[in-house]
């Protein structure tokens, strides 16, 4: 017995125990100078194409120590950006009370930071798109590390401008792929940091174009929000597929563009045409790799999204 | 409290490893319930009151009442761990399961948690009688 009760002595201090995340620089050099160029390399660091500074490759954004690599990568990331990341940490409960009791709860980490207005403004616009993979061993190249690369060159291009008349916020949202947990802990800091939201822009994959239109999908129940998008892809000779969705009774539960609709949010969602059929088959995948991204069309979106964001946060 | 409860009360203390081991499976659930209820979620915590509710009930009633409890808590604690493990063995050797969030409770940690536990309810479970005996 006497061992029985070292054992389980033992097992609670092992329990106690938490993955310390590494210290090391992930991103020494700086990134290359040219859209496309750094566009691939975030894309192939994240996905495991490229080893980052200290010799590692994300190969999943999956499990916990995996996760834990990826915020280190994208804090670093919006680092370069010169705006300083923070960290929201969250605790959820599972889905169903009864697994409450088995395990415990959700705990994660959105990663944001805020390009401050030029001029003062009580209004932040938010550019969002989920770090984490669907599936084990998935290394999440389009689904949604073109997320982020193009989220990441619309700030970077909008922060070179002199004036900006709406803060901008850049958020990296943790477990997007196990029901929205983490953009709906998001949607619960925004209201709980009272800040005056403008508009969601959300962005879940954006690397497939295999019929070559170059068109994207957005969704969205704004018709502003989707007129200004409407215009600006008729400008970029873009073509663009609308979903107007109902936000009454709305409960969808599939991207991170869902959880702001609930929220009663102005918000829109985009990305490759996942639900007109021109979408990665890969998704979620150990294929979902680099190799599979359409850089060209990736580079296009991110264009297009530039102008569009230019539009709002520049009066 | 009376002379029959502190007669109690006094086997109980005798059986310091007995009541060690079911103060620890007790405190880990009260210690979920209470992190659950603290992010809004309250099964645990009504759960975890019930079965102190239970053990209280027990022990003001009688001693055979209060063994009847303890064997009740054992066996859940055995069904919990059980569970557990299966879960564990499932993500591991049969389907994978999807979300990493239950994959990083099932991990070596998670399963000597589970497996220490399964070994505190089959001790409580065989030895519940001593305590009173």
């Amino acid at each position: 017995m006497r061992n029985t009760l070292l054992t389980f002595l033992l097992v609670l201090s092992l329990s106690s125990c938490h993955y310390r995340e590494e210290s090391d620089a992930l991103i020494v050099e700086g990134l290359p100078e040219s859209k496309a160029e750094y566009q691939r390399t975030i894309v192939g660091h994240l996905s495991g194409k490229y080893e980052l500074a200290n010799k590692t490759l994300i190969k999943s954004r999956w499990s916990v120590e995996e996760r834990a690599v990826a915020r280190l990568y994208l804090k670093e990331l919006i680092a370069t950006l010169n705006i300083g990341p923070r960290e929201n940490h969250y605790s959820s409960p599972n889905l169903n009370p009864a697994i409450d009791l088995l395990l415990k709860p959700f705990n994660g980490t959105n990663i944001y930071g805020i390009l401050p207005a030029t001029r003062s403004s009580e209004e932040y616009v938010i550019l969002g798109a989920h770090y984490d993979t669907g599936k084990r061993n998935a290394p999440g190249a389009i689904d949604n590390a073109t997320g982020i690369a193009l989220i990441y060159s619309v700030v970077k291009e909008l922060a070179k401008s002199e004036v900006r008349d709406r803060n901008l916020i850049v958020v990296f949202f943790d477990q997007e792929e196990e029901e929205l947990i983490g953009s709906k802990a998001f949607a619960k800091h925004i209201k709980e940091s009272e800040w005056n939201i403008h508009s969601i822009h959300c962005f879940d994959m954006v690397g497939w174009d295999a019929d070559d239109d170059g068109a994207m999908e957005v969704f969205s129940a704004s018709e502003s929000l989707l007129d200004t998008y409407r215009t600006t892809a008729g400008a970029h000779g873009k073509p663009l597929k609308e979903i107007v969705i109902d936000p009454v009774g709305y409960d969808n539960s599939s991207t991170d563009f869902d959880a702001f609709v609930q929220g009663g949010y102005n918000v829109i969602g985009a990305g490759e045409c996942y639900y007109f059929r021109d979408s990665t088959p890969y998704k979620d995948s150990p294929d979902d790799t680099f190799e599979t991204v359409n850089f060209q069309y990736l580079l296009s979106c991110s264009n297009m999204i530039e102008d569009v964001i230019r539009k709002i946060v520049i009066l | 409290m009376s002379a029959v409860q502190e007669r109690r009360f006094g086997m109980l203390v005798k059986h310091l490893r007995f009541v060690t081991i079911l103060g620890i499976t007790l405190l880990f659930f009260l210690y979920k319930g209470i992190s659950y209820a603290a992010i809004g979620s309250y099964v645990p915590v009504v759960f975890i009151m019930a079965i102190l509710a239970l053990f209280i009930a027990g022990f003001y009633k009688s001693e055979k009442a209060f063994i009847r409890v303890l064997s009740f808590w054992a066996i859940l604690v055995v069904l919990w761990s059980f569970v557990r493990l299966l879960l564990g063995i499932v993500n591991q050797f049969v389907k994978p399961i999807p979300e990493g969030h239950v994959h990083g409770q099932l991990g070596i940690a998670g399963s000597l948690l589970s497996l220490a536990f399964l070994f505190a309810g089959v001790y409580l479970l065989r030895n519940r009688k001593k305590v009173f005996g």
